[in-house]
């Protein structure tokens, strides 16, 4: 087995248009696992700890850019709390403090379960998936093409995830999740609501309902027109409304960890009471 | 009463990564070791191809049946000597390598001819096969007084029910590992063991050694909850076996998923009972049928319906054990053995009967108050459960119990229970050794071990009280079959059976220096340089307990807060408080860690933890951790723990055992503060969201409620 240390994004790129076979370490604490399980047996490896370019957050104008390398402790810590507060609470119920200390957002997204916590957030600020190759350089992918299926995305084998834009967004953010006990498990359901106060929107990103991270958008288009803008108040009802078009939305399947009617009627919940958070 | 709140004696060394576990023990030239397991369910081993395994870069050995042919037959060696496979997963070879890598490499490529034969997966695949055993643990398996069938029909209540506990496995976070060598005709093995006496006699039996021609070693264990209490793997053997051969060290450690198959489980009953009240609430008959899981190569059965035969006072009782076999795991005694499961059923059913009875459940169990043993009919040594449900239910605040399914906190609809524990106290036989150094220092040791309940620490205590020293004058030596024979860390014995003979030891050392001369007011330190300048040792040994004219068993009270949430259905544990009596408590912090730690398994049992198995192969589904759920912190309430000193004047010095009390009754608990909060009786373990699901709004729009938070 080979491993590569990439020190610079270049020979992070390099080696892996020289050996399309290598496969990329952030973190290690999906590819691990998948080593372990044998499910994954590298031949070569890229590791990515090194590489500087992948790491920390910036703003682009309107859009926050944050680098692939960022760490789940970096996404619940200051000052990036108060930016993007909803990853931060997604940060915050990933795994175990070594897990967040090792587990970053591009190796999340690169892995592209459904269940990956920081992709509802990601998905409700319609997030734009950075890639880039030796051979062709950069190119943006909004979410709704990168996920194409439970750990199935549109990166190429010899593109990096360098990065993922996302909009400057005023407004109160929320994420849920539920799983079978209270830490260190995996989302049986997950609902990220974004609040645009500026544009008078709401955003809902659902996790572990379907073979991708989904949207809500008829739950959205009622939540945009029933909620009271100047008094940020929504009708008698609303909420439990805007929660069972939630579930709606929501596509889930049975499996070892729950069923698909309780994921449904989860996220329905999870829904309303991230509404009513935001609304509080 | 109680002792010194002292800290663990050895925490330094371990929190600073300097205490050497057995794993951690490194010979040169060691070799490594990977097992070759079954790939199939039931059959016979009819050929065992090596040639490809040979070849791999690294082999050195291989090992499997025939080289263990000459080992004594006994159980122990049952699975190594005969080419039978029993369960999924079994291993049917050992592969010795340079690296752990190429050990694995080797063991994958070694082929296994079987002859197949059909298989029980499940014990409801062979019911009519079910079948009494004569023992259950140490006890009888049947038991019959009065009458109970007439009894319960004329009862006035009568609460006949079916109870439901899943397969567990212990899981202590250190794996089981060896690491062994020869020198000579003589064998070190390092292991991790509850029990280094025990593994030195199943080994010496097997090999036809002299046992003190092998030594095992133990300083440190990573938890054990009874799956290191004996030798739970015989493939152990395979290592010494090879290492014999290869003249090299040999380390085997158990991964994770060998860890749901190999070294025992809890096993799984389905529990009938009946329990007939008068109307004034006392238990007039009792009728609990377990039924458990086996293997198809060693008979085990838990202990479950012994609390049924004597917490209570009850004239009729008939009780009976069966098992069936299965080509699972062979269980064993897992951490509260017997009374985790029993309770959880009979807890249960007070509970129901209380609410049928119109009478608090706190007042029913008092009203049936056992002031003996109504099982063996002799006194208890002493039995301060009323005392345990009062001082809990005042600390809990049990008498401001609201009605059923009234209150809701936010989200949560809140409940409260209570349950009983009970568990024997036993002592085995054991051997201190205490010494006094020139300097004036102590060093004690006891061919026992500390699987991380404070051992070291109540041992150094008991001696530094006797002799007036303080404590960090006291060296304490365990897990070493070259120091005095000592207990084996299971059922909650370790510090009673060390008492007597640590008191013994430090008795005999007083009179030693008392002979030579020692004055009255001289310190030890000053005594030892004048009178013993080399030192002076003296030993203490006990015997195991007998008790016949009187029942020995300490008892606890356990109360409960859920919460559930009204839309969810997840269920978290938001407070206990409990009492425990276990005779003279030698030092409360480690008492109560041992309470919190038992709490925090019955919690994981209760909510949790399920061994699952295919009912086709039998083989086990998700046998990791992240499948297998244990608690973790955030799943965690406040514990209020409160410790009952009881002036104990039959048992040696008072003391009686704590490890396994909190493991039970909080199963039950638990299950009767769910239904006080949603109303939903719930009588299998664990119990899930899944179980309370029913209690939901649908999801269809509009039919959810309104905004009411
Ligand atoms: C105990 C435990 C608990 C966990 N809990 C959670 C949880 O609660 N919620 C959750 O969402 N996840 C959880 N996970 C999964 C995991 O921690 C996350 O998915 C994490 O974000 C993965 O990031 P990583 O940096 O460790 O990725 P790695 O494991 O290093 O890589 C994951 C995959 O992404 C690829 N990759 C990594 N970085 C890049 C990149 N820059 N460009 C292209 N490909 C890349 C790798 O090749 C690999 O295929 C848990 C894992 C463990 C072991």
């Amino acid at each position: 087995m080979t491993v590569v240390t990439a020190t610079s994004l270049d020979e992070a790129l390099d080696a892996l248009a020289g050996d399309p076979s290598a496969q990329l370490l952030a973190g290690g604490t999906d590819f691990m696992v998948e080593v372990s399980f044998a499910h994954r047996r590298p031949a070569s490896i890229v590791t990515l700890r090194r590489v500087d370019e992948l790491k920390g957050w910036w703003r682009d104008g309107d859009t926050l850019v944050l680098g692939a390398g960022m760490t789940y402790t970096e996404l619940q810590a200051e000052p990036f709390l108060d930016v993007v507060p909803g990853l931060a609470q997604a940060a915050r119920t990933v795994g175990s403090p070594q897990i967040r200390n090792a587990g970053t957002i591009g190796g999340n997204i690169a892995t592209g379960s459904p269940a990956g916590d920081t992709l509802p957030v990601l998905v409700a600020l319609d997030a734009v998936i950075v890639l880039q190759s030796a051979a062709d350089g950069e190119r943006r992918v909004p979410w709704n093409e990168f996920f194409l299926g439970p750990k199935r995305t549109a990166r190429r084998g010899d593109e990096l995830v360098t990065a993922v834009r996302v909009p400057v967004v005023h407004g109160r953010q929320e994420y849920l999740k539920v799983g079978t006990r209270n830490a260190m498990v995996i989302s049986v359901a997950g609902v990220a609501l974004v609040m645009d106060d500026d544009a008078h929107t709401v955003r809902v990103g659902l996790g572990s309902v379907g073979p991708v991270p989904l949207r809500a958008p008829a739950a959205e288009a009622f939540a945009d027109s029933t909620i009271d803008w100047a008094t940020m108040t929504i009708p008698d009802g609303g909420a439990a409304q805007f929660g069972a078009l939630v579930s709606a939305a929501a596509s889930p399947i049975d499996d070892q960890r729950s069923t698909a009617a309780y994921r449904r009627h989860a996220v329905g919940v999870c829904a309303r009471r991230a509404l009513q958070r935001c609304l509080s | 009463m109680s002792g010194e709140r002292a800290r663990r004696i050895e925490g330094a060394l371990k929190v600073t990564g300097r205490a050497e576990y057995a794993g951690e023990v490194r010979p040169d030239g060691m070799l490594h070791a990977a097992l070759v397991q079954a790939e199939i369910t039931c059959g016979d081993v009819v050929g065992i191809d090596d040639s490809a395994a040979r070849h791999t870069p690294g082999f050195v050995d291989q090992v499997s049946y025939d080289d263990a042919r000459s080992l004594a037959p006994s159980t122990a060696t049952a699975l190594i000597r005969e080419p039978v496979v029993h369960f999924p997963g079994q291993p049917v070879g050992l592969t010795a390598a340079d690296t752990l890598l190429a050990a694995r490499t080797a063991a994958a490529r070694v082929r296994v001819d079987y002859v197949e034969r059909p298989s029980v997966a499940a014990i409801d695949q062979a019911l009519d096969e079910a079948y009494a055993p004569a023992m259950a643990g140490r006890i009888i398996g049947a038991s019959h007084r009065g009458d109970p069938a007439v009894a319960l029909t004329g009862a006035h209540l009568v609460v006949r029910n079916r109870y439901q506990t899943a397969v567990n496995n212990h899981h202590p976070m250190e794996p089981h590992v060896v690491v062994c060598w020869w020198e000579g005709e003589q064998v070190v093995v390092h292991t991790s063991t509850q029990a280094v006496y025990g593994t030195r006699a199943i080994i010496a039996h097997a090999l036809a050694m002299p046992a003190d021609d092998v030594r095992v070693v133990c300083r440190y264990l990573g938890g054990g909850f009874g799956c290191k209490g004996q030798l739970w793997w015989p493939w152990m053997l395979w290592t010494l076996t090879a290492s014999k051969r290869t003249g090299r060290p040999i380390r085997l450690e158990l991964t994770r998923a060998q860890m749901f198959t190999l070294v025992g489980r809890r096993q799984e009953t389905v529990q009938d009972l009946a329990v007939g009240f008068d109307a004034t609430g006392r238990l007039v008959a009792i009728e609990h049928d377990v039924l458990a899981q086996t293997s198809t190569h060693g008979e085990y059965c838990d202990t479950t319906a012994e609390v049924s035969r004597r917490l209570y006072a009850c004239p009729n009782v008939r009780t009976l054990h069966r098992l069936v076999r299965t080509n699972e795991p062979q269980p064993i005694p897992m951490r509260a053995p017997g009374t985790a499961p029993g309770t959880f059923a009979l807890e249960s059913a007070l509970d129901e009967a209380a609410e049928q009875l119109g009478i608090d459940p706190v007042e029913l169990r008092v009203r049936n108050f056992a002031d003996h043993d109504h099982d063996a009919d002799v006194p208890w040594s002493s039995n301060s459960l009323l005392q345990c449900y009062q001082v809990a239910a005042d600390r809990f605040g049990w008498a401001q119990r609201p009605a059923s399914a009234t209150v809701v906190d936010g989200r949560w609809r809140i409940g409260w229970g209570m349950a009983t524990t009970c568990y024997p106290a036993h002592r085995q036989p054991c051997r201190v050794r205490v010494r006094l150094q020139p300097d004036g220092t102590i060093v004690v040791q006891c061919g026992t071990q500390d699987m991380g309940s404070g051992t070291y620490t109540v041992l150094a205590q008991m001696v530094a009280d006797a002799l007036g020293v303080p404590l960090s004058q006291v060296t304490v030596e365990l897990g070493d079959t070259l120091l005095p024979e000592g207990p084996f860390s299971g059922g909650s014995q370790v510090t009673a059976s060390m008492f007597p003979a640590a008191r013994q030891a430090t008795d005999a050392l007083r009179a030693q220096l008392a002979e030579l001369g020692m004055g009255h007011d001289e310190t030890l330190a000053d005594a030892v340089q004048r009178i013993a300048p080399d030192g002076i040792e003296a030993e203490g040994a006990a015997t195991a307990n007998a008790d016949i004219d009187v029942r020995c068993m300490s008892f606890g009270a356990i109360f409960t807060e859920v919460g559930v949430d009204a839309d969810l259905a997840e269920i978290r544990v938001r407070r206990v408080t409990a009492a425990f009596a276990t005779g003279r408590v030698l030092n409360p912090l480690l008492t109560e860690s041992q309470h919190i730690g038992g709490l925090i398994g019955g919690i994981g049992m209760t909510l949790l933890e399920q061994t699952v198995t295919d009912r086709s192969s039998g083989r086990i589904i998700g046998d990791n951790l992240a499948d297998y759920l244990v608690p973790v912190h955030a799943d965690m309430p406040e514990f209020d723990i409160a410790l009952i000193d009881e002036d104990d004047t039959y048992l040696p010095g008072g003391v009686k055992g704590v490890g396994m009390l909190g493991t039970a009754g909080i199963q039950a608990a638990i299950a009767n503060a769910i239904h006080h909060a949603t109303g939903t009786r719930v009588r299998h373990l664990p119990i899930r969201i899944e179980d309370l699901l029913h209690e939901l709004p649908a999801t269809t729009p509009g039919a959810l409620p309104s905004m009411s938070e």
